[in-house]
């Protein structure tokens, strides 16, 4: 995610060119990708703040806090992800068995998402300045092909190694009091209080060397959760969402209004890796002017050191009012790495538009933007 | 910090064996003990510990001390598994579970006192 961001539209390929470069925005680049949450992907929201229960009383909780708010009126900005096989804990998974899950993925991957949103779409107001207009996106996301992410990777062993080293150093100090008589072997609730007492946490911390400590911390351990989440080889991720429109907020008298649906097959590797998108859309099925678009692109990615580009071509069939027309999305963007988690991103390209097929020049664009590191093999 | 303790009953002539797992596909390691002494530790999982014959473990206190790191992207749940081999009921599984801040540590205790067949 972006975390400072600074654009500078067309400006610069204003001078060069010597003429009005239209002024739109480039489509983001992680748009050619199943959508994570594709409920807000069809509504074409990205919320602020999105519910994630972990815990089936977190979900139950959810669920009768919407319930309470219902006043006959849809909410006006639920956003809410389950995954539902981690409601559960899983003591008895392992992380070796977890890695190669192969087609298990399919449900322990697969995530239901739903929002309802009072605008058009990317902050628009609702038509009329309808208080009670609202629109609801829901959305289904899972992995068919999961990947490679190798057998235990070696954040996780050092990781595992340093908690290892930890977990001995307190085992050792439990031992030798329950020996000692100072701790009851039948007091769990004394013996928790001692391995929770800061004497018992210090000990057990200075048992580990500097470069252990800095990977047990969240940030170290986070570093690794980033390198669990990079595929590797084949894989492939499917996603479908529906929106329906409420144009009098209640749940009774909604049409159904968007239908999506992603299948992104990949071949990832450290460097290069081979994204190809199918997109299918119906846009504005409950009026008179519906159309639907199919997609089919590719993005290759090749990522070194601190730099990182990548090329996407995308092309799109569009179907309305009986007519089909044909669009072509090209775009070149690269990244360098500034510094720390500061990435410049450039991208150069052009978008579908109807109006102007094929028409590179008219439509180049520049962005130059501050920011998270735009381009990821898996993303 | 969780913990639990349990009285396990062990059947002469038998072998007391343990494993301990670290669940939910979360990394971490383990540490076994048998009074003071360090009988086994390691990452993950460690499996088949032999702790020696019922008879002579039969009145010591097993220590298994068990931390579990919050790797995965996916969940925040943490948990472990120790499995006690060589007593009634044999397997006996015992879990622990908990839930952590995102890339937090939490650290399990597992103390079993053995019980003999005239204890």
């Amino acid at each position: 995610m972006t975390v400072r961001s600074m654009t500078v539209r067309s400006a610069i390929l204003v001078l060069l060119l010597g003429r009005a470069a239209a002024a739109q925005d480039i489509p983001e680049f992680h748009k050619l990708r199943t959508p994570v949450s594709p409920a807000f992907q069809i509504l074409g929201i990205a919320p602020a703040h999105v519910e994630r229960p972990t815990t089936p009383a977190t979900f139950a909780a959810s669920v009768l806090q919407k319930a309470q708010d219902f006043s006959g009126v849809l909410p006006k900005s639920v956003a809410v992800e389950v995954a539902p096989f981690w409601l559960q804990p899983h003591p008895g998974m392992t992380f070796t068995e977890y890695q190669g899950q192969g087609w298990k993925s399919l449900y322990r991957n697969f995530t239901v998402s739903l929002a309802t949103t009072d605008s058009v779409g990317d902050g628009g107001a609702p038509p009329d300045g309808n208080p009670d207009w609202r629109r609801l996106g829901f959305g289904m996301r899972t992995t068919l092909l999961p990947g490679s992410r190798g057998v235990t990777p070696t954040c996780v062993r050092e990781i595992s190694a340093a908690a290892t080293a930890h977990t001995t150093a307190i085992g050792a100090l439990v031992a030798r009091a329950i020996a000692a008589g100072r701790l009851s072997r039948s007091n769990s609730a004394a013996i928790e209080a001692f391995q929770n007492a800061d004497s018992t946490r210090a000990e057990a911390r200075a048992s580990l060397s500097r470069w252990q400590q800095d990977l047990l911390s969240p940030e170290g351990v986070g570093r690794c959760t980033a390198d669990l989440s990079a595929r590797r080889g084949a894989a492939m991720d499917v996603a479908v969402a529906a929106a329906a429109t409420f144009p009098e907020g209640r749940a009774t008298s909604g049409e159904i209004s968007s239908v999506g649906v992603w299948i992104t097959p990949a071949i990832l590797g450290d460097r290069f890796s081979n994204i190809a998108v199918l997109r299918l859309a119906w846009h504005d099925l409950d009026s008179t002017t519906s159309r639907n678009t199919f997609d089919a692109g590719l993005r290759s990615v090749y990522a070194w050191d601190r730099y990182a580009t990548s090329l996407e071509l995308v092309n799109r069939l569009e179907r309305r009012s009986g007519e089909t027309s044909d669009f072509i999305r090209i775009a070149l963007n690269f990244d360098v790495k500034i510094a720390g988690d500061t990435w410049l991103n450039v991208a150069l390209g052009k978008d579908f538009d109807a109006r102007q097929p094929q028409s590179l020049l008219a439509l180049l664009g520049f962005q130059w933007q501050l920011g998270d590191r735009s381009v990821h093999p898996d993303k | 910090m969780p913990t639990v303790t349990h009285l396990y009953h062990v059947i002469s002539g038998q072998r007391v064996v343990v494993d301990a797992h670290i669940g939910d596909a979360q990394a971490g390691g383990h540490a076994i003990f048998l009074g003071t002494e360090l009988r086994a530790q390691g990452e993950l999982s460690l499996t088949g510990v032999d702790l020696g014959a019922a008879e002579d473990v039969a009145g010591q206190v097993l220590v298994v001390s068990s931390t579990a790191v919050d790797v995965r992207p996916e969940t925040d749940h943490v948990s472990v598994e120790v499995v006690l081999n060589g007593g009634v009921p044999s397997p006996m599984p015992i879990t622990q579970a908990a839930d952590t801040p995102p890339n937090g540590t939490v650290n399990f205790l597992t103390v079993v006192t053995f019980v003999g067949d005239a204890q």
